[in-house]
This record gives C-alpha cells, sequence and structure tokens, in this order.
C-alpha cells in the first residue's frame, strides 16, 4: 500500500516542480499587491493531481499489473483516496505559507480571512473528489474528465448566481469566527461523505474487469 | 503439486469465449502456453490472475482457490506482461523503492545484482529503456521478491534473438532448483522448443492439447505422400493434412508406425510451430 503512494509521488515529482515553478512565480507578482485569490489555486491544484496519477495509470496498465502483486483492489481505491488527502493538506499548508509569505509584504493582509478562505477551497477541493473519484472508477478518467469541466461549470455559474442575488438581497453577515464554525460543521460532513465516496468507488471497481 | 490446475474453466465474452478450459502447470515444470493471436491465451493467464472473472470451473493456485489468501499467493508469484508496465517516469532504483513497499519479500541487493547482470543503467528513466532493456527490467523485477512461480505472457515477442536467448537463460536458472515452475505464453515457437516441459495449445478458447513436448515432437511426424495412401491409414493416425504442390502432408501420432507403414515416404519430425500450422490450417480426414 505504501509502495503505491511512492509509486503515485514519484510519478508526480516532475509536475510538481512545475507546478511550484508557477506558483512561486504568480506568487512573487500577486501577493504583493495584496491579491490573494491564487491561494484558492494553490490549495485546489495539488489534490486535482491524483486525477493525472489515474490517467497515468490508466495510460501504462499499471491497475492490471499491480492487482499481480501482492495488492488488492480496495488497496488501490484506498491509495488514491489517502492520496487525494495528502495532497489536499499539502495544498492547504503551502496555502496557508504563501499567507504567511503575504503578512511580510503587506501588514494589511487579513490572515483570519485567509484562513477562511483555504479552508472553504478545501471544502469545496474535498468535494470534488467525492463526487469525481468514484465517476472514475466508474467511466475511467477521460469520460470523467468532462464531469470535471461539468463541476467546474456549476461551480462558477453557482457562485456568480450567488453574487448576484447577494447584491439584490444582502445577505447576513458573518462575523469570521462565524463563519469559520460554519465551515467547519461543513468540512465534519464533508469528511463523511468522502468516507460514503470511497466504499463507493471500492464497491464499482471491485466489480471491474481489468483487460 | 501443481502450481497452477484450471479445471473446466468458462468465460464468455460477446464475441469470444474460453471453453472448458482444463490444465495444469506441474511444480518444477515450464509450461509453454502456444495458439494465435486472440486464441485465448492472454485471457487464460488473465483469469488465473483473478484479473478477469470466470463464469465457471475453478482455478487453484499452490492449491488453493486463487481467490482466496490472494496476497499470500501473490507473494509468491512474479508476472511480467508483453508490454513493461512500470510508470515511465520512474527509473530502475525508484521502481525498487515502491517494490519493496509492496512485497514483503522483495530483495533490493537481488535486484540490484541482476540490473547488473542485465547491464541495466540505474538512473535512466523506464521510458528512455528501449524495449529489451524494458522487458529485462520486468523480468529482474518478477524475480527479485524470489517467487516460485513465474507467468510470462509473451514475454520474449518483439524482442532480439540475442536478448530472447539472454532471457531463456535466466528462465533456465530460475528452473534449475526444481522447486520453481513457468507458465509461459508464446507464439515464438522456438523459444517454447528449447525450454518448455509441457505444451498446452488453446485454438479458439478450446485446448487442443496438453502434453510433454518430448512426446510430441519424439513421436509426431509429418508423412508426405499420395492422397490415396493417406486414405490407408487407420482413423485417428492422422491428426491434421494438407495439400501442397507435391502432394500431401499429413500429421501423424506415430511416427515410427508410419515409417513402417511406409517404408519409401519421406517422414519429418516435428517443431512446435509446425503442430501448431497442422492444427490452425490442416483439415481433418
Amino acid at each position: 500500500m505504501k509502495g503505491l503512494l511512492y509509486k503515485d509521488f514519484y510519478c508526480l515529482k516532475q509536475n510538481m516542480k512545475y507546478i511550484f515553478a508557477i506558483l512561486l512565480l504568480y506568487g512573487f507578482i500577486f501577493i504583493p499587491q495584496g491579491n490573494s485569490s491564487i491561494l484558492g489555486a494553490v490549495v485546489i491544484i495539488f489534490p486535482m493531481l491524483v486525477i493525472t496519477t489515474l490517467s497515468y495509470d490508466h495510460a501504462g496498465k499499471w491497475d492490471r499489473f499491480a492487482l499481480t502483486m501482492p495488492v488488492t483492489r480496495k488497496m488501490l481505491v484506498r491509495s488514491k483516496y489517502i492520496l487525494f488527502l495528502i495532497m489536499l493538506l499539502f495544498g492547504m499548508l503551502i496555502g496557508a505559507v504563501f499567507s504567511a509569505a503575504g503578512l511580510l509584504f503587506r501588514q494589511d493582509f487579513d490572515i483570519m480571512e485567509i484562513m477562511v478562505e483555504i479552508m472553504a477551497v478545501a471544502v469545496a477541493a474535498l468535494w470534488f473528489g467525492i463526487i469525481l473519484l468514484p465517476l472514475i472508477y466508474k467511466f475511467g478518467v477521460e469520460r470523467a474528465r468532462l464531469f470535471l469541466l461539468l463541476l467546474f461549470a456549476l461551480l462558477g455559474g453557482g457562485m456568480m448566481a450567488f453574487v448576484s442575488i447577494a447584491k439584490n438581497a444582502p445577505l447576513p453577515s458573518f462575523t469570521p469566527q462565524q463563519s469559520a464554525l460554519i465551515i467547519g460543521i461543513f468540512l465534519a460532513a464533508s469528511i463523511a461523505a468522502y468516507a460514503v465516496s470511497y466504499l463507493v468507488s471500492v464497491k464499482i471497481y471491485q466489480k471491474k474487469e481489468l483487460s | 503439486m501443481n502450481a497452477i490446475e484450471l479445471c473446466d474453466v468458462n468465460k464468455s465474452y460477446d464475441s469470444f469465449s474460453l471453453n472448458h478450459v482444463s490444465f495444469s502447470v506441474p511444480k518444477g515444470c515450464v509450461v509453454g502456453l502456444i495458439g494465435e493471436n486472440g486464441a485465448g491465451k492472454s485471457t487464460t493467464l488473465k483469469a488465473i490472475l483473478n484479473l478477469i472473472r470466470i463464469d465457471s470451473g475453478s482455478i487453484l493456485l499452490f492449491g488453493k482457490d486463487h481467490k482466496q489468501q490472494e496476497i499470500l499467493a501473490r507473494e509468491n508469484i512474479g508476472v511480467v506482461f508483453e508490454e513493461c508496465e512500470f510508470p515511465p517516469y520512474l527509473n530502475a532504483s525508484e521502481v525498487s523503492g515502491v517494490m519493496k513497499n509492496i512485497y514483503r519479500s522483495w530483495d533490493t541487493a537481488a535486484f540490484s545484482s541482476y540490473l547488473k547482470q542485465f547491464n541495466l543503467p540505474v538512473k535512466k528513466r523506464v521510458k528512455e529503456y528501449s524495449r529489451g532493456m524494458k522487458m529485462k527490467l520486468s523480468i529482474a523485477a518478477a524475480l527479485a521478491h524470489h517467487p516460485s512461480l513465474l507467468i510470462l505472457d509473451e514475454a520474449t515477442s518483439g524482442l532480439d534473438p540475442i536478448v530472447r536467448e539472454e532471457i531463456l537463460d535466466i528462465l533456465r536458472e530460475f528452473i534449475q532448483t526444481g522447486e520453481n515452475s513457468i507458465l509461459l505464453s508464446s507464439h515464438i515457437t522456438t523459444d517454447l522448443d528449447k525450454i518448455a516441459d509441457y505444451i498446452t495449445f488453446i485454438h479458439d478458447g478450446r485446448i487442443m492439447f496438453h502434453q510433454p513436448k518430448d512426446d510430441l515432437t519424439d513421436r509426431l511426424g509429418i508423412l508426405r505422400c499420395s492422397r490415396e495412401d493417406l486414405a490407408t491409414l487407420a482413423p485417428g493416425e492422422c491428426i491434421r493434412c494438407r495439400q501442397n504442390a507435391f502432394g500431401m502432408e499429413a500429421l501423424v501420432r506415430d511416427r515410427a508406425a508410419a515409417r513402417r507403414k511406409f517404408p519409401a515416404a519421406v517422414i519429418d519430425p516435428v517443431t512446435i510451430e509446425d503442430i501448431m500450422l497442422f492444427y490452425i490450417r490442416g483439415e481433418q480426414i
């Protein structure tokens, strides 16, 4: 099982280097301007790399090979769910590092607000995993990518709709502490949903034939 | 004990099916699974490895159902597929890093010595390897956890004769102790002439025969004669025949008996390839 994670880390090594280079570049440009929107991207981009590993696996018929080793289907699925969480935490950590860097440049950086933002994006990213991973196991990476686009479109559309509604009828505003609490509750529910998603993926994958 | 035992295995797809497949791989033996492309060789191997589910029948690995104690059994099996399936971005030392966290019995030192023996660069990525190198890497990885059974699917196809011979040497060394077994599928029948103890011939999803190779090559023969002569053979004596420009060629069950019957006729010994061709392209009389 640990071996499966090692394999994914080795495979992602190159991608991670590029992502770091780009993030650093963006960070240097945007953070001094007080623009924290990059933090969202930082948090979401790392867990999304799990999809990249799944597409590598598919292209190289890795699963078929791995299952000739002392590896079960359940272990294969579990390793991806664990990888997703590790990457999500890693993304959050990098996001926090970026925020800290922002503080160095600008004293008016609202650290609480940024932490809330990182957590909100993390929860959103988790939901991407919750929905996408079973779809990938069911339909394969290529077709599931369409779902990813759809998810992004829905999320974007939803946010735009939310903003336009909020403009016309201002919603009750929360203090950062209150929003943190709401997000915390939502986070707990999301983690439960993640567990369910894992079980669904295992169920789907157990039935799959690997020719 | 048999390392692998298939009994009446059936599996059907829309356009292809395995029908009542039964054969075994005795301990200490090399069994060559031959057949054309699409005959069911890979499907059979995948069924053994539980990558596909069989509709009926039973498959035993080391005497136990292949779905039981899968993890334990897998520690004991090395598998090499036609294409090297290690991720292309890994180098050999990373492959070792992955495998030692998958196999309890992974032997890093043995793996390194195989790499050295096969002249495989440690720091080069798999995608930069040639086809022969990839295959040798796969075999090194399959051997480095000291399995007692090797399953190879078309492992020698697409390789030049030198590399193929090297690989056969490795397999000979593996089998020497008498404790280990090999099941290898191939359509390069000359490799099987050199190494196999048993030949299992699968055609259109059915096992045509499963016999010791020496029985086949020592006893079977190709009789060249006229159609009239052929008609005088007892039923069952001629397995398959075919017409060529000069008359008839018949694959006969007993070369010596045919010689006694037709002292003047040309009767040649057979290779595995001849047998395969007769079965597929010849006709029954």
